[in-house]
């Protein structure tokens, strides 16, 4: 194992509402093939106890366009830095 | 010690039995190997178990032809899932029509509101073969004032099936709660074609799904309604107040996983049989059992007397001899399970005529065989000539 992978500045996280949002992008972007994780909502973006999915920046369009054909709202996007989480993006 | 390995279980109309041994596999998976908390925390096993969840709200919706299982929401069984539409949607000043068919699951809810000046309340009166009177909640609507319409699809007590098509016409702006926990796995049901806004179901009947399980279907997810609980979700953990979207807002608490879990096997072995298939057979054992049973003097047949316009569930009496009798011998000399007395529908006996007493109530399923049926018929004949 490489470590944790939300350390990477290369990947981004999308938060979404529930659980079961989650579930349902999980099982549609496997289904499609997309390169993704499922991961805790990193806690210095939310306190939520959720999951999030972690995607690498070079996926991000592919799986924002998937997520949003499927009319699964996005709560936001974020890109770890040295600093912290930057939003990047929501729906 | 009587040998119990025979058994003919007639009371399916209460809870399904035995559940197809998918359902026992997929309940001990899920408790040897993930039945972590779904929705709570963030290890492999938890999340493990959020797709099992998931899965099962998704095998629901697709059973009940929903586009979006947000819109399924899961109950401890039909009863909650009643309740849970009935108290959660009714304000001060609300009128609402229902059945004098209905289970005491629709019933006392609606009377405790009416008891306690909420809710005015009434009662429409089906024929006595338990035919919902259309034209007679047609009337009852008041403009604006009439909030619910609450009918069961099928009869626990003499089964017979509502025609839910003019229901969904005459309703006006009220909604329309439908029971569906006599119907859901043994009669074909889109949900998509009728203008129902609240499905409520359970999973422990004809859905073979274990006990603990049920739920309701909201049309939208856009209905008034507010939680019957609130608590935990596993979301929105920040805040104190519920989150507002579903299925979380009217989730609360940890589910019954490892149940949600057989209740998918079980409708997957529904799907296997096919819903179609299954309703025809349950059609030729009632039409069988009907016609053996209007054969006999000593007995009265309740209801329709008609396999198109009821479920395999009939109630019989047998004169000279109380229902509990009729069951106790049943049981205890053939083996037989039914169920017998007023099966918490007061309302809809006294509609039967049938009340204080009830009636011995004969309710077959997927599993049932023509033989099963051909024995319960020697046992009555037997029962009657002594």
């Amino acid at each position: 194992m490489a470590g944790f992978p939300l350390a990477r500045e290369t990947s981004c996280v999308f938060v979404l509402f529930s659980i079961h949002d989650v579930m349902k992008a999980e099982a549609m972007l496997k289904e499609r093939g997309a390169l993704f994780d499922t991961v805790p909502v990193p806690k210095e973006v939310s306190s939520d106890c959720g999951m999030a999915l972690l995607v690498k920046m070079r996926e991000k369009e592919t799986v924002l366009r998937l997520l949003t054909d499927q009319g699964i709202k996005i709560k936001g996007i974020y890109r770890k830095r040295d600093t912290g989480y930057e939003r990047i993006g929501d729906e | 010690m009587r040998d119990r390995r025979h058994i003919i279980y007639l009371d399916h109309a209460a809870t399904s039995f035995p559940k197809p041994e998918e359902v026992s596999q997929a309940m001990a998976e899920h408790l040897a190997r993930f039945s972590a908390n779904p929705g709570r925390s963030g290890h492999f096993l938890s999340l493990e178990a959020s797709r099992a969840l998931f899965e099962a709200r998704e095998t629901v919706a697709k059973f009940f032809h929903v586009d979006d299982s947000r819109r399924v929401i899961l109950t401890k069984n039909v009863t909650e899932a009643l309740n849970l539409v009935i108290y959660g949607i009714l304000h001060q000043g609300d009128h609402v029509i229902t059945t004098s068919m209905e289970h005491n699951s629709v019933m006392r809810p609606l009377r405790d509101l009416e008891s306690r000046g909420i809710i005015q309340l009434t009662v429409v009166a089906s024929s006595p073969e338990g035919v919902a009177d259309v034209k007679g909640i047609a009337a009852a609507v008041r403009p604006e004032q009439t909030r619910l319409i609450v009918v069961n699809h099928a009869s626990n007590v003499v089964g017979t099936l509502a025609d839910l098509d003019p229901l969904s016409d005459i309703k006006g702006s009220a909604y329309l709660l439908v029971d569906g926990a006599q119907s859901a796995g043994s009669v074909p049901l889109d949900l998509s074609k009728y203008g129902i806004d609240f499905f409520a179901f359970t999973g422990h009947k004809a859905m073979l799904g274990p006990q603990g399980t049920g739920g309701v279907i909201f049309k939208t997810g856009k209905e008034p309604v507010r939680p019957l609980i609130r608590g935990g979700t596993g979301s929105h953990s920040e805040y104190e107040e519920q989150p507002m979207f579903l299925p979380d807002y009217f989730e609360s608490g940890t589910p019954n996983g490892v149940g949600m879990a057989g209740l998918a096997a079980g409708i997957r072995a529904v799907e296997a049989k096919g819903v179609e298939a299954i309703r025809a057979h349950e059609k030729r054992l009632t039409g069988r059992l009907l016609e053996g049973l209007l054969q006999m003097d000593r007995v009265h047949v309740f209801g329709p007397r008609d396999p198109e316009r009821q479920t395999a569930v009939v109630s019989i009496n047998v004169s000279g001899m109380s229902p509990s009798e009729v069951g106790f011998q049943l049981d205890r000399n053939f083996n037989i399970c039914v169920r017998t007395g007023l099966h918490c529908a007061p309302s809809a006996h006294r509609t039967i005529g049938s009340f204080p007493q009830g009636t011995v109530r004969i309710s077959m399923g997927a599993s049932t065989t023509a033989d099963e049926v051909e024995e319960i018929l020697e046992a009555l004949k037997w029962l009657v000539s002594h």
